[in-house]
């Protein structure tokens, strides 16, 4: 005799794969740069920054921070996406 | 039956089930007993819930848990039909926002959900609340504790690695659920103390670290008693985490004794800890963290291990002899604080 | 990660800069996320205890990859 046994697993293919958005340049685009409040992502991110500025033609870069890494971004972060044409999101560690 | 939606599959016997699932990583690394149609079922009406049902959405993956994939994981554990409320609760529990069920499982800091259950249900369902209680002895507590590792793992990805990111992580997340011994106490009990009404059946929820046991047999004074615990979690700060969140606290009936024979209650317990679980930035050079005593507000900067009194949860439980207690500091501070949710039976 | 996802979920080209040891973490959480291929830049861990001079370096190479992805959608990192 066989056992029929279930699978505990969530089912994954009910997962809608979304479709990501690319630019054709950087050049006079708005960046946002989210830094996770983590010690030294800041710092990352400022030659991130100038990186951008000076290499690629970024026109502006909008500084985003969250003070708690352990959850998803605040929604008044998640709002200032929307003002950005990319965002960089730093992670650290 | 027909209402069971997950794939099926037939095996030979249950040393091939145990075969296939733990190489899909869909165990702890422990036998599980395989998750059959019948005893899912069981769980189900044992629950009363349709298979179909929601019990929480996990908020940043956006996933639903529901009752089906409950009851698989729960008949994987080991677990009894009649332990499914408990395990339902305690899913609700962590899925309310200030748990912060990612945070708390995907950290490198590795907690495990340490889970109290009070109230009528705990004889019910032979949940142990005196001897060896943070260990092995009862099917209940073992099981339901690890019926939630087993749901984290399968039904929101919390494998180690992937996002369970624990740099060591503790023995607690094989299971880790006792009981409050309410008979044998003279104190009000913890789902009491968080506005559960009387008669009602409750989980309390918190991301603990691994318990810190302590002992002090040689006084009959309550604030010597209290401060031995105080000194455990000052030490905690100072070598862990120095944020102030919820601590649990489990007091043994040699200690209850004493400490209620002065004529004091939890929150007498809980007043003095919070007054005494305090300490200064400085305090970090004594244990090799001098590189950040000038950091913050300066090394005169004082930190409390509790936000108010209330964040203390003093739990009577363990067995009768003894003058030993333990600690169970949180996770990181209040990032995640401790839920009590009612148990609701059918 | 997650951050990163919530942005393209917006219809904003993103990326994330994950440090190598989170590599298997930022992949199950796109997974998750239904967007399983979702290209990120990875750079050496840790960053906490890096100099000035070496998150410089850091920094460099981040913004290369990142560039590339929000320009193709490439990704380095699975190279």
């Amino acid at each position: 005799m066989t056992l029929r046994v279930l699978d505990p697993t969530f089912d994954n293919d009910q997962a809608v794969q979304a479709t990501v958005s690319r630019l054709p340049s950087l050049a006079g685009r708005t960046v946002g740069l989210l830094d996770n409040g983590k010690l030294n992502v800041d710092t990352l991110l400022d030659h991130v920054e100038t990186l951008l500025r000076s290499q690629h033609g970024v026109g502006t870069v909008i500084r985003l921070h969250k003070s708690d890494a352990s959850r998803p971004a605040p929604e008044d972060v998640v709002r200032g996406f929307a003002g950005c044409d990319a965002v960089i999101s730093a992670v650290g560690d | 039956m027909t209402q069971l939606r997950s794939p099926i599959y037939d095996l030979a016997d249950i040393v091939a089930v145990n075969d296939m699932y733990h190489r899909r990583g869909w165990t702890d690394g422990l036998p599980i007993l395989p998750p059959t149609e019948e005893l899912v079922q069981d769980c189900l009406d044992a629950a009363g819930l349709a298979p179909s049902a929601v019990i929480s959405v996990e908020s940043v993956r956006q996933r639903p848990i529901t009752a089906e994939k409950v009851a698989i994981n729960a008949v994987m554990a080991g677990c009894l039909p009649a332990y499914m409320p408990v395990v339902i609760a305690v899913i609700k529990a962590m899925c309310q926002p200030e748990f912060n069920l990612h945070g708390s499982t995907a950290s490198t800091g590795g907690s495990a959900q340490f889970i109290v259950v009070n109230g009528p249900i705990r004889q019910r369902i032979g949940l142990n609340a005196t001897h060896n209680v943070l260990a092995n002895h009862s099917r209940a507590n073992a099981c339901i504790g690890r019926a939630i590792r087993l749901i984290l793992i399968n039904v929101l990805g919390c494998v180690p690695g992937q996002l369970d990111r624990s740099t060591l992580g503790h023995p607690g997340k094989f299971t880790f659920c006792i009981a409050e011994d309410e008979e044998d106490s003279p104190w009000t009990p913890l789902a009491q103390q968080r506005s559960i009404p009387a008669g009602a059946s409750a989980v309390t929820v918190m991301a603990g670290e691994s318990p810190h046991q302590t002992m002090n047999e040689w006084t009959r004074d309550p604030k010597e008693i209290a401060e031995t615990f105080a000194a455990e979690i000052r030490h905690n700060m100072l070598t862990y985490s120095i944020w102030a969140g919820n601590y649990a606290l489990i007091v043994p009936k040699q200690l209850r004794e004493l400490i209620a024979a002065a004529g004091w209650q939890k929150h007498d317990i809980q007043e003095h800890i919070y007054r005494s679980a305090r300490v200064v930035r400085r305090d970090w050079a004594t244990v090799g963290k001098q590189q950040i005593v000038n950091l913050g507000k300066g090394a005169d900067q004082r930190f409390g291990a509790l936000h108010s009194p209330d964040d203390l949860l003093v739990v009577a439980a363990g067995g009768p002899a003894g003058g030993f207690g333990a600690i169970v500091p949180p996770w990181l501070g209040s990032r995640s604080q401790a839920v009590t949710q009612i148990i609701e039976t059918p | 990660m997650h951050d990163a996802l919530t942005a393209e979920k917006a219809g904003v080209a993103a990326t994330a800069i994950i440090t190598d040891r989170f590599v298997p973490t930022a992949k199950a959480m796109a997974t998750v996320q239904g967007m399983s291929d979702y290209p990120f830049a990875v750079i050496p861990h840790p960053i906490a205890s890096n100099s000035e001079q070496t998150l410089h370096e850091k920094a460099v190479d981040a913004v290369q990859q990142c560039v590339a992805i929000l320009l193709q959608g490439e990704t380095q990192a699975d190279a």
